[in-house]
């Protein structure tokens, strides 16, 4: 994923979405949800939030955005739609996928 | 989808504004200080002080990392970098930050490797690659931070990453703003409290302001409806002479806050008995260091440092506004001596920083012709 603004230019791995600010510098956190996860490592690919994604029923089949790795050490167990809060490439906050999903008739 | 865009409606948003003239008794002037630098940057970004009521005034608060620390620091992190061998890695505000020796980016430009990241993890990967150098995290922020570097911690030893050392600058909001409440003759009417910050601590951490210092605050998420909502509690609390603690971010911040991220924290780092900030002087219990258990991660305990307290540029008055005595556009370089190109003071340097905030997006013109 490519840097956000002015500030933050050379990340890599983990996501910082594109503004006009330092998202680790604020108490700024962005909206990712989970694509693949590795439960070994406490990580997992993600995608924005905000990107669009396609589903057949409710399995995703494609993302249109680049993938990044978010630690989700903090989190706990996280699962494929689950939305989470991340700052500085590590969730802080998790939503489980039905939670996530409510009200999202825009996806 | 509910994440982002719902709470940048403009309909809904004018709709809220226009709640908020019958919450405010006409002559009455009413201060809320937003804590957090990115509260700072949405306002001005999505011209919030625009919409609000005649006698309703932002002041913006100590929330900012990059902002609050002073130079001395930035001076350790520069004598770090130049040692051979060592590769200083930074978040990208912190770059620019000047000490009284220059900043990090010029110490890269004299030779110095220095490293923006976006994540203590990424320092932490620049460490596995480069074994023969000793890669150093210059580690800052409140609280929402600080669990990332204590995870990052917790991977290094678990990795054997023997190379790898974090410079901890991590700060705790509690005590600014006890400190902020403490000084004589402070003007704030309530506080719009840290959503992310929050969201690690829990709303719950903020009940000492109404219940020790009468004011009421309210947990703020950072879209502009969150904000301008956040505004309409707090003069709803005014108005009708509550005094309470009320949470508006609550699809996020729970009473408790995250307990794996606080527990990480209790493991990592340990509270420094006394730090400087800018503008606030020393406080203390106000910031953290390594903890004993991981003192062999702590850069200070590996490299010299100078350690010593330097005072602000005379010209720079990043400590009056931090403290919501004067608007960015009072100081006397806003503007002309310091920019954000050439920066004098921190508030300057960061997005999140007042200064830099009101010279972004033009708000100094508007001060100019009050």
């Amino acid at each position: 994923m490519t840097a956000g603004g002015p500030s933050c230019e050379e990340p890599r791995g983990h996501g910082h979405i594109p503004g006009d600010s330092c998202v680790t510098c604020g108490d700024a956190a962005e909206w990712m949800r989970v694509v693949e996860m590795n439960a070994d490592d406490d990580t997992a690919l993600c995608v924005d939030a905000r990107a669009p994604i396609r589903t057949v029923a409710t399995e995703l089949v494609g993302v249109d955005t680049e993938l990044v790795g978010v630690d989700t050490g903090l989190v706990g167990t996280v699962a494929r739609g689950d939305a989470l809060l991340v700052h500085a490439g590590v969730a802080i906050h998790h939503e489980a996928r039905e939670t996530a999903h409510r009200g999202t008739a825009s996806e | 989808m509910r994440f982002a865009h719902e709470f940048r409606d403009g309909r809904l948003g004018r709709a809220l504004a226009a709640e908020l003239p019958a919450l405010v008794e006409p002559g009455h002037t009413y201060r809320l200080m937003e804590v957090c630098g990115g509260h700072t940057h949405a306002i001005y970004r999505y011209g919030i002080e625009a919409l609000l009521p005649d006698g309703v005034e932002l002041v913006h608060g100590p929330g900012c990392p990059v902002c609050v620390l002073p130079m001395g620091r930035v001076d350790d992190g520069i004598a770090i970098a130049r040692r051979p061998g060592v590769i200083l890695t930074c978040f990208g505000d912190m770059m620019r930050v000047p000490g009284s020796l220059g900043s990090l980016q010029e110490a890269r430009s004299l030779g110095a490797d220095v490293r923006m990241v976006y994540s203590p993890l990424d320092a932490l990967r620049i460490a596995r690659e480069n074994p023969d150098s000793e890669v150093v995290f210059f580690a800052l922020g409140f609280e929402t931070t600080a669990p990332s570097t204590a995870l990052t911690l917790r991977r290094a030893r678990r990795d054997g990453v023997a190379n790898f050392s974090c410079l901890c600058n991590h700060v705790l909001i509690e005590p600014p703003l006890r400190a902020l409440l403490d000084a004589p003759g402070l003007q704030i009417d309530g506080f719009i409290g840290p959503g992310h910050v929050a969201t690690v601590i829990g709303a719950g951490a903020f009940g000492f302001i109404p219940a020790e210092y009468r004011r009421p605050v309210v947990v703020s998420g950072f879209e502009p409806l969150d904000v301008l909502q956040s505004i309409q509690m707090l003069l709803a609390q005014l108005a009708s002479h509550r005094c309470e603690l009320e949470n508006q971010y609550r699809r996020v911040v729970s009473w408790e806050g995250n307990p794996r991220a606080r527990a990480a924290m209790a493991e990592v780092f340990s509270p420094r008995s006394s730090f400087e900030w800018r503008g606030l002087g020393s406080i203390a219990d106000s910031a953290l260091r390594i903890s004993d258990a991981y003192a062999e991660f702590d850069a200070e305990e590996r490299f010299p440092v100078p350690g010593v307290q330097l005072a602000d540029p005379r010209e720079c008055q990043c400590g009056e506004v931090l403290t919501g005595e004067i608007k960015p556009w009072e100081c006397r370089v806003f503007g002309t001596a310091c920019t954000p190109d050439h920066a004098i003071g921190a508030c300057m340097v960061s997005p999140e920083g007042a200064c830099a905030a009101y010279y972004s997006y033009g708000r100094h013109r508007v001060g100019e012709t009050v």
